[in-house]
Order: structure tokens, then C-alpha cells, then sequence
């Protein structure tokens, strides 16, 4: 078994295109950082945009004060609410494997519906994110792709050695791709300055 | 625009009127249906006496034992117990469509409170297109069939909300009290004018209500499990009825005479003397004698009718009611809870079902959760049943069968504008 299926199911795929896909938690409030590099059947690589807690049927939560100070004593005095809602997140599709080899551009089809999906353990990260390549992909896709890309490699230095050359070749990679960028650039330099 | 709001508007206008003049009718009513109400509760006896002589169409009631004017506070409610409840809805037989059939949707949910907390919440279809599923016969007169829609569709669904119960019920293996929580009246009033033989006497009451409450019954006897059915804003109105009875001026009369409400003493165009007593449901009543979480007396129906479903089946559950104020924090209301007779017997089952509805209906703001969860399990939205009616029609037709609708169908979906 490689590291790959050792890691933990997180979510499912419930909604599925080329570019991106969207994923039910298995937990409530569930949903990985924002940032996450997960990986699903294929194995295809995506970066979690965004993610949401909302009605299972459409039933619009409404708020009542109790008691409860957060979310898991709150859940437990209302024990079928956790059969009410769901939590789901979205992730932008930025590679895939091959065999042995990764691509860092799109694949050739859009990963299955009810695919499971997995976090992508530390070594798979670093393995992933030695080519910046994917930052292309990264920064044309999200409404936030300015944030979910920032945190994104804010995410990925922790799982390289030399935390900061990694940020630093990071940079220089945004510089070229937003040349003609300069405010989109400094925003993201800012946001994962070592 | 089909519906002509102006000349409607002109009607509404004499509403308010009308509103005003009955509010304060009400009032005056009231009043004297609660003197009666507390003058006859220290004489239950003599109650009694007067509504098993009596001759009237009027459905009635008497207390089961508790003096009837009381209220009771609600018993503390136990740290842990397990909430359960079944409901349903269905798509009728659609004489317009092109096949016969119709479809049950049966929604259940089972809450666990306190150290484990724990839902489950699910539902379960049923299709039934089979004629022996659609048609209820009589072995006993071959000419006798009933197409299992409409009402006795209901009487159906009522059937397996209580089977779903029961079945439920037996499941329960928390150790927990548990509150078994159907919603409605515990009568099969889908019954209602339909002679009680063949497979309607059969499938609906020998080997379907009475059935499954004697499965409850079975589970309950050595668990604490109590069974009620709950009726939000309610219309009934036995007490109401009963206290014409006991002001009626028959039996003072000289020589006394029982009550018969085919000679009664009024003028042509007079109001009748009960009148004066008279509400339209017994929730007034109880809305002036509890405070915030209390129950009413529990009460039986009095003086039913040998041909009545109730005397002919139910026995040992026949119903017995009580009525409750919504606790403090949630919208006010007058509930009426409905149990059978072997529960309204055990006071324990009787506090039991009064200390878990008023948390349920805390957690419910108003309304029992679990009921409320159940419900939310079986209802068949309108796009469901679109969708639903697509798949009939494209079965159908992948059949190689005609999935032609009725014109008058058709022409609902396909006008000229």
C-alpha cells in the first residue's frame, strides 16, 4: 500500500466537471483548510476554494439562543440536526497522475461522481508541488484565486525542508505568471512572506 | 385572473363585524361553560349518570378519574430518553393517469438525548399497483369492492404510521424511556361511513390499527415506553358538548326526563337553552384552566354509539385525551394528546408522555420535534411528485405501453395560452 491510500477519506465527490469538482464532508465542519492539496480517483490533484455548512433538503437554518456555547454541545443537545445539515467544499482541479508521472495541467476527464477524496499526506505535497506549474491553473480558476492560492503555497512550504527557498521560487514563479499583474502580485507576496 | 378580488373584497369587508360580535358572544360563553364546567367536577357520578341516559348526536367525554377541572404541572423530564415518531403521506390513485397505483412514503425518527446523543432520521416508499393492493373486497358478498383511495387511502397511511411505530418501538433497546409519537387523532376516521366487514375490516383494523397498538402494547407492558398522538390546534370538542348535556334543563324538570336532544325545550327560531354554554371546540376551555406546561384531566368518550368504530374495535385503546398548555418560551397552545385507554390507566406512562411532550415541544418550539422530523422524512414536495409522475409515465411507456393521459389531464398541460 503506498501513502496515497493509506491516507484518511475525507469527503465525496457530489458534483464533478474537468476544472474542479465539489465534495461532501464526511464530518460536519469537516472540510479541509482552505488551501489543501487533496487528491482524488485518477488520482487528480485539486486545491480546496472554498467550502460551506448548509441545509441537507433545502431547509433554511434559522438561529435560536440556547444554552450552548459551541458547536459540538449544541449538536449534542439537538442530536438530528447533524442529519440536517452537510458540510461541502470545492476544489479547483490543478494536475494529476500518470503511472509514476504528474501533470500539472488538466486531465483528460473530469473525476467520478461519489469518487472518494483524500488529503494529500506531507511527502505527497511536497512530490506534487516541486513543479510550481500548477499555479497557472490555480490563479485563472477561483472567484478568491488570489487567497486560495496564497494559501495554498503558505500550506505546501510546511511540507518542504527549506521552507523559505520553496516560498521564494514560489515568488519568482507569481512574478512571471503576473507580470502584468503587479497589484494581484504584491497582494499575494504579502500573504505568504516567510 | 380567474378569482375577482374586488367583488371579494366587498365580502371581506363584513368579516370584521362579524368578529367583533362573536368575540364577545364567546366571551359571555365562556364564562358560563366554565361555571358549569367547575360546578359539575366534584360530581362526576351524577355526570355520568346523565350522559349514559342521554339521547344526542353529540360525541362526549368524562374524566377517567382525576377530578376534571384539574391541571397538572409537568413531572421533571429525565436526563436521557429516546424520542420516536412516524409519519406519513402518499400520492393518490389519479383516475387521469395512465396506470392505477399509489404511492405511500412513510418518514420515521428516532432522537436520543443525554450522554449519547444520537438521530436517525429516514423514509421508506411504497408503490402498490397490484389490484389485490388496490381493491378491497368481501368474501361474503362478491359484488362488494372498494378502490383503496381517497379516505380509505388515509385510513391506510394512519395504519402504517402505527405499524411503523410499533415496529420501531420493538426496536428499541436503549433501556431508555422512550416516547412513541404519532401525529393526529388515534381514530381511523378514514373509516368513517364505510360498513367495517371484508378485507376493509381485514387489513385496516383486525390485522392493522388493533394489531399493531397490540404490539405496542406487548413492547410497552415491560419497558418504559409510552405511546401518545398529538393534535396541534384542535377541534375537538367533547367537553364542549358534554357541558350542553350537563346544562340542559330536561332533568330539572317536573317530573324529570333524560336528556333527548330530539325534544328539545325550545321555541321554533329560539336559540336552544344549551346555547348558552355553548363553544365550538374545547380548547377555550382549557386555555382558561391551565397555566404554561400543565395537562387537563385525562378523559374517555362517554355515551359512544354500539356502531361506532371505537366501541366495535378498539377495546383496551379505546381514546383517551388529555389536554396541554405549550411551556413557557414557545408560542402559546392548547394541544390535545391522545392515548390509549391502557396507557391514560398507568399514571407512570401518563407522566411519562407529559414530562417528554413538553420537552418535545420545547425543542420543537411548539411542536414535538420528533413528529415535526418524521413529517419533514415523509412529505412528497411538488416537484417529487412531478418527478414521481415522470418516471410512471416513462416506465410505461418503456414498456411499449400506451402512457396516454386523460384529455382532461393533457389539457392542463397543454393549452392553447
Amino acid at each position: 500500500m503506498n501513502k496515497q491510500e493509506s491516507s484518511e477519506i475525507i469527503g465525496q465527490v457530489v458534483a464533478t466537471n474537468i476544472a474542479s469538482f465539489t465534495a461532501q464532508s464526511l464530518e460536519l465542519e469537516g472540510a479541509p483548510p482552505l488551501g489543501s492539496l487533496v487528491q482524488t480517483d485518477g488520482p487528480i490533484y485539486a486545491v480546496v476554494c472554498d467550502a460551506r455548512t448548509e441545509s441537507v433538503e433545502g431547509r433554511r437554518p434559522v438561529a435560536h439562543l440556547s444554552g450552548e456555547t459551541n458547536l459540538e454541545s449544541f449538536l449534542d443537545a439537538n442530536p438530528h440536526l447533524r442529519h440536517l445539515l452537510r458540510t461541502t467544499f470545492e476544489a479547483v482541479v490543478v494536475g494529476h497522475g500518470d503511472g509514476p508521472a504528474l501533470h500539472h495541467y488538466l486531465p483528460p476527464s473530469a473525476t467520478s461522481i461519489f469518487a472518494p477524496v483524500r488529503l494529500c499526506p506531507q511527502e505527497e505535497v511536497a512530490r506534487f508541488s516541486q513543479s510550481l506549474d500548477f499555479l497557472k491553473l490555480l490563479l485563472s480558476a477561483a472567484d478568491n484565486s488570489d487567497e486560495v492560492a496564497a494559501a495554498c503555497l503558505r500550506l505546501a512550504s510546511a511540507a518542504h525542508a527549506d521552507r523559505r527557498a520553496f516560498l521564494v521560487a514560489a515568488g519568482k514563479e507569481l512574478a512571471r505568471l503576473l507580470a502584468n499583474e503587479p497589484h494581484r502580485l504584491t497582494a499575494i507576496l504579502r500573504r505568504i512572506r516567510p | 385572473m380567474t378569482l375577482d378580488f374586488e367583488r371579494l373584497a366587498r365580502q371581506l369587508d363584513d368579516l370584521a363585524p362579524h368578529l367583533r360580535e362573536r368575540a364577545e358572544e364567546g366571551q359571555a360563553r365562556l364564562a358560563h361553560a366554565l361555571d358549569t364546567f367547575r360546578a359539575w367536577a366534584g360530581r362526576p357520578e351524577s355526570l355520568r349518570e346523565r350522559l349514559e341516559a342521554a339521547s344526542t348526536s353529540w360525541l362526549l367525554a368524562e374524566p377517567l378519574g382525576e377530578r376534571m377541572d384539574a391541571a397538572f404541572p409537568a413531572p421533571p423530564t429525565p436526563d436521557e430518553y429516546v424520542a420516536l415518531a412516524s409519519d406519513g403521506s402518499h400520492i393518490d390513485v389519479d383516475r387521469h393517469s395512465p396506470i392505477s397505483c399509489y404511492l405511500l412514503n412513510m418518514g420515521r425518527a428516532r432522537i436520543r438525548y443525554g450522554n449519547r446523543p444520537e438521530a436517525d432520521l429516514a423514509s421508506q416508499p411504497e408503490l402498490a399497483f397490484e389490484d389485490e393492493r388496490l381493491v378491497l373486497g368481501d368474501r361474503s358478498d362478491a359484488s362488494r369492492e372498494h378502490v383503496l383511495s381517497g379516505n380509505l387511502l388515509a385510513a391506510l397511511r394512519s395504519v402504517r404510521e402505527v405499524e411503523l411505530l410499533a415496529q420501531l418501538a420493538d426496536q428499541e433497546n436503549s433501556g431508555l424511556p422512550t416516547l412513541a409519537l404519532l401525529d393526529g387523532t388515534l381514530v381511523l376516521w378514514g373509516l368513517a361511513g364505510k360498513e367495517f366487514r371484508g378485507e376493509i375490516k381485514r387489513l385496516l383494523l383486525d390485522e392493522g390499527i388493533i394489531a399493531a397498538l397490540d404490539r405496542i402494547r406487548a413492547v410497552a407492558s415491560d419497558r418504559s415506553i409510552t405511546l401518545g398522538s398529538y393534535i396541534s390546534r384542535p377541534g375537538g370538542s367533547e367537553l364542549a358538548h358534554t357541558l350542553r348535556l350537563a346544562s340542559c334543563p330536561l332533568p330539572q324538570g317536573q317530573p324529570p326526563q333524560p336528556i333527548d336532544c330530539q325534544r328539545c325545550p325550545r321555541e321554533a327560531d329560539d336559540p336552544r337553552p344549551c346555547d348558552a354554554v355553548g363553544l365550538t371546540a374545547d380548547r377555550p376551555l382549557f386555555a382558561a384552566l391551565l397555566a404554561p406546561g400543565e395537562r387537563s384531566a385525562v378523559f374517555r368518550r362517554a355515551n359512544l354509539e354500539p356502531t361506532s368504530i371505537e366501541k366495535q374495535f378498539y377495546g383496551q385503546h379505546s381514546v383517551a385525551f388529555f389536554y396541554l398548555r405549550m411551556p413557557d418560551g414557545v408560542p402559546d397552545e392548547i394541544a390535545r394528546v391522545e392515548m390509549p385507554l391502557w396507557i391514560a390507566q398507568d399514571e407512570q406512562k401518563v407522566g411519562l408522555l407529559h414530562a417528554l411532550l413538553v420537552d418535545q415541544c420545547r425543542r420543537g418550539l411548539g411542536y414535538p420535534l420528533a413528529v415535526m422530523e418524521a413529517h419533514e422524512q415523509a412529505v412528497i414536495s411538488g416537484p417529487e411528485r412531478e418527478a414521481f409522475r415522470r418516471l410512471l409515465e416513462g416506465q410505461v411507456t418503456a414498456e411499449g405501453f400506451s402512457a396516454a393521459p386523460s384529455g382532461k389531464a393533457l389539457s392542463k398541460r397543454a393549452r392553447w395560452l
